[in-house]
C-alpha cells in the first residue's frame, strides 16, 4: 500500500498533525506492543479532550508496524441494543483482521457483506473467522440473551488465537443508552484476560466501569499551549489564516476541549472566515455556541438528561443561575423540585455529571469552575430560550458581549502563561539542603542582586547558609481547597504543599507550605506582604493546618520593611529571579544557561532594497547573545542571506514579505525562512529560458554552511527551515 | 555603502574597490568598472574586499564574469584582503580555481 493510503486510516489527523498526546498514545500501545498481551486497560477522559482520536492514531500505528492486529470499535447507541452492538463487533473483527491481513485499509472502507470476508483474509485467519461468519449469519435477535452474548465474544476473541490482537474499544459509557448494556460491558469484561488479546476501552472519566481487573490511564484536556498549536495546525490544514491573538484566545475559551478547537476551525472554513482578529473569531465562537457544532453536543446532552423541551429549559435554568454564582449553595434534593424531573431527576443528574456539565459531590451541585465554553454556551441558550428580543439580537449581544470580554480573558490567559508554576514547583521538594539565598530574599539582595544568573549560580553555592527544603507529598492549586482565594488571584499562582519536615512522618513533623505569587512593579511593600499574610493564613485556617509556612514570591522581592514583617510571622519572602535559580538548582543542581531551550525570535522584513542585511545583523546580534563563535555567525548570516534572496527572487509574493524566526536550542539554532507566494514546487522557468550555470546557487550554498537545510511547499508558499550544530565559544 | 571605485594610478594596474556588502548592485558596478578599465588596456585588477563583510552567491557570480572578461582580455584578475569567511565561500563556488584569492 502506498504510504499516503496508510498514514490515516481511521484517524483524522496525520501522525505529524497528532499534536500533544505522544505520552498516552505511548502509554495506551506499550502492553500490546511489548508483547505483554492478556491485560485490560481503561482509558478515563474528560469530556472532548480527544480519546477517540487517540484511539484510532494508535490503531493506525499497530496496522502499520503490522506487529500486532488492531480492531478498534465504538459503542454506538444507534444499534439500540446489547446484540445489535454485539453483532457489529463481531463484523468488525472480520472485516478489520481481513484489512490487517491484506495490509489493504480500503477493505475497511469499502466494507464487503460478512460471507466475502473469509475468502479475503489472509488463511491463518480462516478457521475462527468462519466460526464468526457462522454466527453473524444467524438471523432473529437473542432469545438466549446475556448467555450468548457472552458465547459470541467467546468466540470472536478466538481470533487471537491467530496472533496477538489489540481491541481498542471506544464510548463505553455509551452503553449507558443501550438496552441491555450493562450485559454488554459484563461480555466485555468477560473476555478481558484472554491469552494473547490486549483490551484498551476509553470511557468518560466519570463513569468507570465495574470491571474485575484493569490499569489505568488518564486523558485530561490540553493545556492552553497545546490547545493553540492544534487551533495553528487545524487552521492550516483548512487553508486559514490565523493570527497568534486568534490562536491564543481560542485556547483560552476551548478550555483544552480539542473537540471544540476542531469544530470552531471547521466552522470557520465553512463559512470562509480567516481567523486574525478578536472580532472573526467571536463571531465564529458565537455561531459555534448558537447553532454549531459545540452547541449540538451541549444539547444531546440536556436531551440525553431530559427528552422534554420543558425540563431541558429548567436545567438551562439551574445552571444558568449556578454560572452566575446565583446559587451556589445547591443541593441534590432542591434539583429533584426545581428540574420538575420527578423520579427521572437522579438519572438526569447523573448524566450531567458524567458529561460534565456540573458537578455533584458530597449531596451539593455546583457549576464546572472555569469552563468558559460551556458557561458561554448556557449563557445564549438560556437566553435563546428565555430572551424577550429575536434570535438576532440575542446572536448580536453574545458575540459583543465576547468581545468585550476577549481582553480581559487574554489578559488572565497571558498572566497564566506567565506563572512561575509553584505547585509543580513545590512537589519537587524533596528533603534535600539548598542555599538560603535562593529563598531568603533579604539573603540574595545583600549578596547577589544585579550579577546574572550564571555569576549568581557559580558563587550561591558556595555560600555560608543552607535550609532544609520540607518533603512534600502532596501539591495542589490553593483555589481547589480554598475557594475563596479565586478572588484574590488565578488558580496557577497560589498552590499549596503538603508533606513533612525530614523523613519522619509524625505529627510533629507535618507541615503545609503555601505559597502565592503576588504582582508588585517594584519591592513588594509591607502593606501587600501582610495582606496576603493575611489571606494565606485565612486559608490555612479554613483548611486546618496545624502547622503551616506562608511563601510569597514577588516579581521584585520584598522592600525592607516588608521581609521584617514576613519574618515576623514566619513567612518567606522570595523574588522571580531566585524562583528560576531554585528550580535549576533542584533540576540535578544544574547551572542555568543563556541559551535556553525553545527561546525564538521572530522578525518580518519586506523583500528588496537590502533588507535581508537587516536580518543578518539581527541574527548575528542574538547569535553573539547566545555565545556562538564567529565562524558558525558568518555562515549563518551568508546561509540567511541566501535564503532571503530566494525568497524575494522566486515567490511572486503578494505581501512582499519574508517572515524569518530564529530558535535557538541547547546547541543548535534553526532558521526558518518563509514567504507568501508561488511555490518553489511550482515555480517554471519560460519556455526557451536557458539555465545559468552560474546562478541558482543558493540552496547548495545554504546546504554547504548549515548542517541540515529543508524545502517545505506549505499551502501558500515556501518555508526553508535550517539548522546548525554550534561550538560553543569558551 | 561605498560603491566600488577604480584607482588609474598605473595603466597596467587597476585597484576597484568592493562595497560592504557584494549582492547584485554593488556587483554590477564592480563589473562595470572592472570592464572599462580592461578597455582601457588594463591588465591586471585588483579588486579590494578590505571593506567586504559579506557577500552573497548573485555577487559571487558576477565576479566569475569579471574574471571571464578578464581571461579573454589577457589580464588577471586578484581579489584581496578578503576576510576568511569570504574566502571560504570563493572556495566552496570555485572562485578561487580562477582568480589570485589574497585573503587579509
Amino acid at each position: 500500500m502506498a504510504n499516503e493510503t496508510l498514514s490515516k486510516i481511521l484517524a483524522r489527523q496525520t501522525p505529524e498533525d497528532f499534536i500533544g498526546r505522544e505520552a498516552e498514545l505511548e502509554a495506551l500501545m506499550s502492553p500490546a506492543a511489548a508483547g505483554d498481551a492478556g491485560g485490560c486497560t481503561v482509558l478515563l477522559a474528560a469530556p472532548g479532550v480527544g480519546s477517540s482520536e487517540l484511539l484510532k492514531q494508535a490503531f493506525d500505528r499497530f496496522f502499520r508496524e503490522q506487529s500486532v492486529m488492531p480492531v478498534y470499535f465504538s459503542i454506538d447507541r444507534a444499534d439500540r441494543t446489547a446484540e445489535s452492538t454485539a453483532r457489529r463487533f463481531l463484523y468488525q473483527i472480520c472485516l478489520q483482521a481481513a484489512a490487517f491481513g491484506r495490509r489493504d485499509p480500503r477493505i475497511i472502507k469499502y466494507s464487503p457483506p460478512p460471507e466475502d470476508l473469509d475468502k479475503i483474509a489472509r488463511p491463518a485467519d480462516a478457521a475462527w473467522m468462519e466460526r464468526v461468519i457462522t454466527i453473524l449469519r444467524r438471523a432473529g435477535p437473542a432469545e438466549e440473551g446475556e448467555y450468548r452474548l457472552a458465547s459470541n465474544f467467546g468466540a470472536a476473541v478466538r481470533a487471537a488465537e491467530a496472533g496477538p490482537i489489540v481491541f481498542l474499544i471506544d464510548h463505553l459509557s455509551e452503553a449507558d443508552f443501550i438496552e441491555g448494556g450493562e450485559a454488554l460491558v459484563r461480555a466485555f469484561d468477560g473476555i478481558c484476560g484472554f491469552p494473547n488479546a490486549e483490551f484498551v476501552f476509553s470511557t468518560l472519566r466519570r463513569r468507570r466501569p465495574e470491571f474485575s481487573q484493569y490499569r489505568e490511564e488518564q486523558i485530561g484536556p490540553l493545556d492552553r499551549v497545546l490547545s493553540g498549536h492544534i487551533a495553528d495546525s487545524q487552521a492550516r490544514l483548512a487553508g486559514l489564516r490565523i493570527s497568534e491573538q486568534a490562536r491564543d484566545l481560542i485556547a483560552a475559551q476551548t478550555g483544552g476541549r480539542i473537540a471544540s478547537v476542531i469544530s470552531l476551525i471547521r466552522s470557520a472554513a465553512k463559512s470562509g472566515t480567516h481567523l486574525e482578529s478578536f472580532r472573526q473569531v467571536q463571531s465564529v465562537y458565537t455561531d459555534e455556541l448558537t447553532g454549531g457544532d459545540t452547541a449540538r453536543y451541549f444539547d444531546r446532552i440536556l436531551r440525553d438528561a431530559a427528552a422534554e423541551p420543558e425540563f431541558q429549559k429548567n436545567i438551562v435554568g439551574i445552571l444558568y443561575d449556578l454560572f452566575r454564582g446565583e446559587a451556589s449553595n445547591f443541593p441534590a434534593e432542591r434539583w429533584e423540585r426545581l428540574s420538575g424531573l420527578g423520579e427521572r431527576a437522579s438519572r438526569a443528574l447523573c448524566i450531567l455529571n458524567t458529561r460534565e456539565l456540573l458537578t455533584v459531590s458530597h449531596g451539593q451541585i455546583s457549576a464546572a469552575s472555569g469552563d468558559t465554553l460551556l458557561a458561554d454556551y448556557i449563557d445564549s441558550r438560556y437566553r435563546l430560550e428565555r430572551g424577550s428580543g429575536s434570535r438576532a439580537l440575542i446572536v448580536g449581544d453574545s458575540l459583543s458581549n465576547s468581545l468585550k470580554r476577549a481582553p480581559e480573558l487574554m489578559a488572565e490567559f497571558y498572566r497564566r502563561s506567565t506563572a512561575l508554576g509553584l505547585r509543580e514547583l513545590l512537589a519537587r521538594f524533596e528533603t534535600v539542603e539548598i542555599p538560603a539565598a535562593l529563598l531568603d530574599y533579604g539573603k540574595f539582595r545583600d549578596e547577589y542582586k544585579g550579577a546574572d544568573d550564571e555569576e549568581v549560580f557559580s558563587r550561591i553555592e558556595h555560600g555560608p547558609d543552607f535550609v532544609s527544603l520540607p518533603q512534600i507529598v502532596q501539591s495542589v492549586y490553593t483555589e481547589s481547597i480554598f475557594k475563596p482565594i479565586s478572588q484574590f488571584i488565578e488558580r496557577e499562582r497560589s498552590a499549596v504543599g503538603r508533606g513533612f519536615n525530614g523523613r519522619r512522618y509524625s505529627n510533629e513533623e507535618e507541615i503545609a507550605w503555601i505559597a502565592a505569587e503576588i504582582d508588585s512593579k517594584l519591592e513588594a511593600s509591607a502593606e501587600l506582604a501582610e495582606s496576603w499574610c493575611d489571606r494565606l493564613e485565612a486559608a490555612a485556617s479554613a483548611c486546618g493546618f496545624a502547622r503551616f509556612k506562608i511563601w510569597l514570591v514577588a516579581p521584585e522581592g520584598f522592600t525592607a520593611a516588608a521581609l521584617e514583617k514576613l519574618a515576623a510571622r514566619g513567612a518567606i519572602g522570595s523574588s522571580r529571579q531566585q524562583i528560576e535559580l531554585l528550580r535549576h538548582f533542584l533540576d540535578r543542581g544544574r547551572s542555568p544557561q543563556r541559551n535556553k531551550p525553545g527561546e525564538e525570535y521572530e522578525i518580518v522584513v519586506p523583500m528588496g532594497n537590502e533588507t535581508e542585511l537587516i536580518a543578518a545583523n539581527a541574527v548575528e546580534d542574538i547569535a553573539r547573545r547566545h555565545n556562538m563563535d564567529a565562524k558558525s555567525i558568518n555562515q549563518i548570516k551568508t546561509a540567511l542571506v541566501e535564503a532571503c534572496i530566494n525568497a524575494a527572487e522566486h515567490g511572486h509574493s503578494p505581501d512582499r514579505k519574508i517572515y524569518q524566526k530564529f530558535a535557538f536550542g541547547d546547541d543548535k539554532i534553526t532558521i526558518t525562512i518563509s514567504n507568501r507566494g508561488v511555490r518553489l514546487a511550482d515555480k517554471r522557468r519560460p519556455a526557451g529560458e536557458p539555465s545559468d550555470g552560474r546562478r541558482g546557487w543558493g540552496l547548495d550554498l545554504m546546504r554547504r554552511l548549515m548542517d541540515e537545510v529543508t524545502v517545505e511547499d506549505v499551502d501558500d508558499g515556501t518555508m526553508i527551515s535550517m539548522t546548525k550544530y554550534l561550538p560553543k565559544t569558551a | 555603502m561605498e560603491n566600488a571605485e577604480a584607482s588609474d594610478s598605473n595603466q597596467k594596474t587597476a585597484v576597484v574597490s568592493a562595497a560592504n556588502y557584494l549582492n547584485k548592485l554593488t556587483g554590477d558596478k564592480i563589473e562595470r568598472e572592472c570592464r572599462t578599465r580592461i578597455d582601457e588596456g588594463c591588465k591586471r585588477l585588483i579588486v579590494d574586499f578590505s571593506h567586504t563583510e559579506i557577500v552573497n552567491s548573485v555577487g559571487i557570480s558576477i565576479l566569475l564574469g569579471v574574471i571571464d572578461a578578464a581571461e579573454s582580455a589577457g589580464a588577471t584578475v586578484v581579489f584581496s584582503d578578503v576576510n576568511e569567511h569570504t574566502a571560504e565561500l570563493f572556495e566552496m563556488l570555485g572562485v578561487s580555481r580562477h582568480a589570485i584569492v589574497n585573503p587579509n
